[in-house]
């Protein structure tokens, strides 16, 4: 028997979840959970609609990488049609998407991993937020919110809005932005650049100082991610898994991966977690750090100096913390892009291409999310509606990551006996993959933060910031 | 005193927490006249602490969400619905279309990867048998639809209910905002499912596609028409369908097609019915709708008895 520690609701996260951590009579640490608490169920909601209106409704599924579930509807269809989109219709796909990565891995690092690192997990709960942290360091901070920025108002450029973007359609893309909006994006993607390359000065040694919690969340996990001839490509290529010790352990193409992955439903959770099969099941992560340890080139030459550096000091990389380095190199590399493409990579040829009629069959998109890679497959009736959905989110796919650095940091702070301190470090080991749990259970939500501490079904103790339970 | 603001969400995306944060450098002058005391987005507090207004995003599915959302109510003076979500269900809501049981079997059954048969365990939160929007829980002093409404509209909104201003929400249509010509096209097709259109000047609805931006509220200045894409009805509907029982979506747009285009009214009629779920998607859990004497949403798109009432 053991007892068990609930943190709910978790803060600063995007969605409604809970941890629940269970002890055994000695007081040591049996295992540690992640519950998600909410479900929408898009795999119904959508079951009827018009395939063509997937790539405006299907970004409803998450108000943080909304571009992401827009581009990868837009992919699933021209899939199953084996449409081509025009070149200057897919690098305006990619404009979108590189402000559209930038902002969420902004967020991610900054407003809501940031307090912690620059602030310290130690801090009191009431000053570890962005608020506090515009009040101590307002130039920092204010060079923080201005690259997200400058990534939310790229989408919204190429996208027509910010959250929810719509201007992907199968076939192409609706509109080109103006010659002047173009103009000023390429200012930004130098801005951005500029304001990155001091970021990461400034954030490289509190990182390094999280060394202790970077060696309590090693994931003995193999990494998946897609990969375009070793190329970071967001938008198109293969699957790719490697093994803890680096070797390439499978490949194969988009739609494969029903014969490669297993879905199962977790204790209390609303949310499934995803296991490799034949063979396996086998443990794996994905998002930033999956996509830094599965490819060695980026497209950008200050990304890739960075991407350089991460990797000769060890590879792969396997602490959940280092999911916060990734992310920084992956900003430059958006940022870099945006410059260069909005500075004059599109051109004035024809957006978009005439598509077939929608008739019964099957469409799969997968591209990577901010967070790791994501799946929609959809198949549909003879009249063009959704029969059918499957989707897999990057979130998902990291379940089983994020349940075992919430171990990790959980026999860390344990020892220490700081209540305090254990609830946000066990925050903090979720934080680290940014999970979204608004993609996870196509849900949202509050962010609960109860630790319940439980001895077998008992629970012996909740932990809960500010009230007593 | 500065004013307090919590916040909440319960089954939405988080989108119009977002749309907040995308006030940019605006946020930080709202930072400086108002004291955020619970963003759970952003901040640690995990309790409601008494505030002058609440904003709760996202509709209410779980019994999670119920107690959340009386918690909230009861900690502050005003409560805004904020978002599609919580005004009118928005796509959560369409979760009121279907059995609970279906939703599940949607999830964990089948498909390509599902282990199969699996079911969540009774330690996650009990999800109520519908969705509702959530003032058919609480009361609810302002509603500011949009999905998620333009940061532009939330500064406006948060001011008006503070009483920081009295300006006006505009209670026009999406049409107010864009720049496309309604332009008598006589002979163009019914284009069912089609979101663009050739001409970049000329009124989607000149060009045989449904464009809701005639029936719906303008909460977002109009960006789908104005980007290429005609409007889908995000924000939910325009001030006459919301004031006026008899009146309906379909309706109105068949008046219109017929008169630019000549398409027959009940061409229009039959589409909006057999892909109601797609031209209803933000607002079918609200009475504003689906009380209306002339839709039978349940029938058109669900798979539950329709029950006198609503829910
Ligand atoms: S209204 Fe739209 S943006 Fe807001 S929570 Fe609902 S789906 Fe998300
Ligand atoms: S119906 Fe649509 S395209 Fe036409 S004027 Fe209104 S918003 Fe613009
Ligand atoms: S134009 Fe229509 S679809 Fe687009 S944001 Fe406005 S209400 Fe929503």
């Amino acid at each position: 028997m053991g007892s068990r520690i609930v943190v709910n609701p978790v803060t600063r996260i995007e969605g409604h979840a809970k941890i629940i951590l269970e002890i055994e009579d000695s007081g040591a640490l049996k295992s540690g959970h992640m519950q998600v608490l909410e479900i929408r169920g898009f795999e119904k909601l959508l079951q009827g609609m018009e395939l063509l209106k997937m790539p405006q409704m299907t970004a409803r599924l998450c108000g943080v990488c909304p571009a992401a579930h827009h581009l990868v509807a837009t992919a699933a269809i021209e899939q199953g049609m084996g449409v081509t989109p025009p070149p200057d219709a897919k690098v305006l796909r990619e404009l979108l998407y590189a402000g559209h990565v930038l902002h969420s891995h902004a967020l991610s690092n900054f407003v809501l991993t940031g307090p912690d690192i620059l602030l310290g997990i130690n801090a009191a709960a009431d000053k570890r937020n962005v608020f506090n942290l515009l009040a101590i360091d307002p130039e920092l901070s204010k060079s923080l919110l201005r690259i997200r920025s400058i990534g939310q108002r790229t989408v919204e450029l190429v996208g027509g809005r910010g959250v929810h973007p719509v201007t992907a359609v199968p076939g192409g893309i609706a509109s080109r932005p103006s010659a002047e909006k173009l103009e000023l994006m390429a200012g930004w993607g130098l801005e951005a650049t500029a304001l990155l390359e001091k970021v990461i000065e400034v954030l490289k040694p509190k990182l390094d100082e999280l060394d202790p919690l970077r060696q309590a969340t090693q994931l003995p996990y193999h990494s998946l991610a897609l990969s375009n001839n070793g190329v970071v490509d967001l938008l198109e290529g293969e699957w790719v898994a490697i093994d803890p010790d680096g070797h390439e352990e499978r490949r194969f193409a988009g739609p494969g991966y029903g014969d490669n992955l297993i879905e199962h439903v977790m204790p209390g959770s609303y949310m499934k977690s995803v296991q490799l099969k034949n063979p396996g099941p086998k443990n794996f992560f994905v998002g930033p750090l999956a996509r830094l340890n599965v490819n060695s080139k980026m497209t950008t030459p200050k990304a890739q100096a960075h991407l350089d550096a991460f990797r000769a000091s060890g590879q792969p990389r396997l602490s959940a913390v280092d999911f916060i380095s990734a992310r920084l190199i992956e900003m430059l590399n958006c940022a870099e892009r945006i410059g260069v493409i909005a500075g004059g990579e599109i051109g004035d040829g024809p957006l978009r291409v005439g598509i077939p009629a929608v008739k019964a069959g099957r469409h799969v998109g997968v591209i990577e999310a901010p967070r790791g890679i994501l799946v929609h497959d959809y198949t549909t009736d003879d009249d063009g509606r959704i029969a059918t959905v499957n989707l897999i989110v990057a979130t998902q796919n990291n379940y089983d990551a994020i349940d075992s650095a919430v171990e990790g940091l959980a026999r860390h702070y344990l020892s220490e006996g700081d209540d305090e301190q254990l609830l946000n470090g066990v925050e903090f080991a979720m934080r680290c993959f940014d999970p979204c749990l608004a993609c996870a259970t196509h849900t949202a939500g509050r962010m609960p933060m109860i630790v319940e501490m439980r001895r077998g079904r008992e629970l012996v103790r909740t932990i809960r910031r500010g009230a007593a339970s | 005193m500065k004013a307090r603001v919590s916040t909440d969400w319960l089954s939405g995306c988080s989108g119009c927490h977002v749309a907040m944060v995308d006030l940019h450098e605006k946020l930080l002058g709202l930072v400086e006249e108002v004291d955020f005391v619970r963003v759970p987005v952003l901040m640690d507090e995990k309790n409601y602490p008494r505030a002058d207004v609440g904003v709760v995003e996202g509709a209410v599915r779980s019994d999670h969400d119920r107690v959340a959302l009386e918690k909230m109510r009861a900690s502050v003076d005003k409560l805004i619905a904020f978002g599609s979500c919580a005004v009118y269900g928005g796509p959560s809501g369409l979760g009121w279309l279907h059995e609970r049981e279906g939703v599940m079997a949607a999830i964990y059954d089948g498909g390509p990867t599902n282990a199969g048969g699996e079911r969540p365990d009774s330690d996650a939160p009990i999800l109520e048998d519908s969705v509702v929007p959530i003032d058919e829980v609480v009361e609810v002093d302002a509603y500011l639809p949009g999905c998620p409404p333009h940061p532009y509209f939330i500064a406006a909104g948060l001011r008006a209910v503070l009483g920081v201003s009295d300006l006006e929400l505009t209670a026009m249509s999406v049409c107010a905002d864009c720049d496309r010509k309604m332009h008598k096209n006589q002979g163009a097709a019914l284009r069912r499912g089609e979101v663009t259109a050739e001409k970049d000047s000329l009124c989607f609805l000149s060009q045989g596609v449904v464009c809701l931006g005639s029936v719906t509220l303008n909460r977002c200045q109009a960006p789908c028409p104005q980007s290429g894409v005609a409007c889908f009805g995000c924000a939910g509907p325009s001030v006459d369908l919301i004031t006026e029982p008899h009146l309906d979506l379909r309706n109105l747009i068949g008046r219109r097609l017929n008169m630019l285009t000549g398409i027959s009214e009940d061409d229009v009629t039959r589409y909006f019915q057999e892909d109601a779920k797609t031209l209803y998607a933000y607002a079918v859990a609200s009475p504003v709708i689906h009380g209306k004497p002339t839709v039978e949403m349940r029938a058109w798109a669900g798979d539950k008895p329709a029950v006198e009432g609503g829910t």
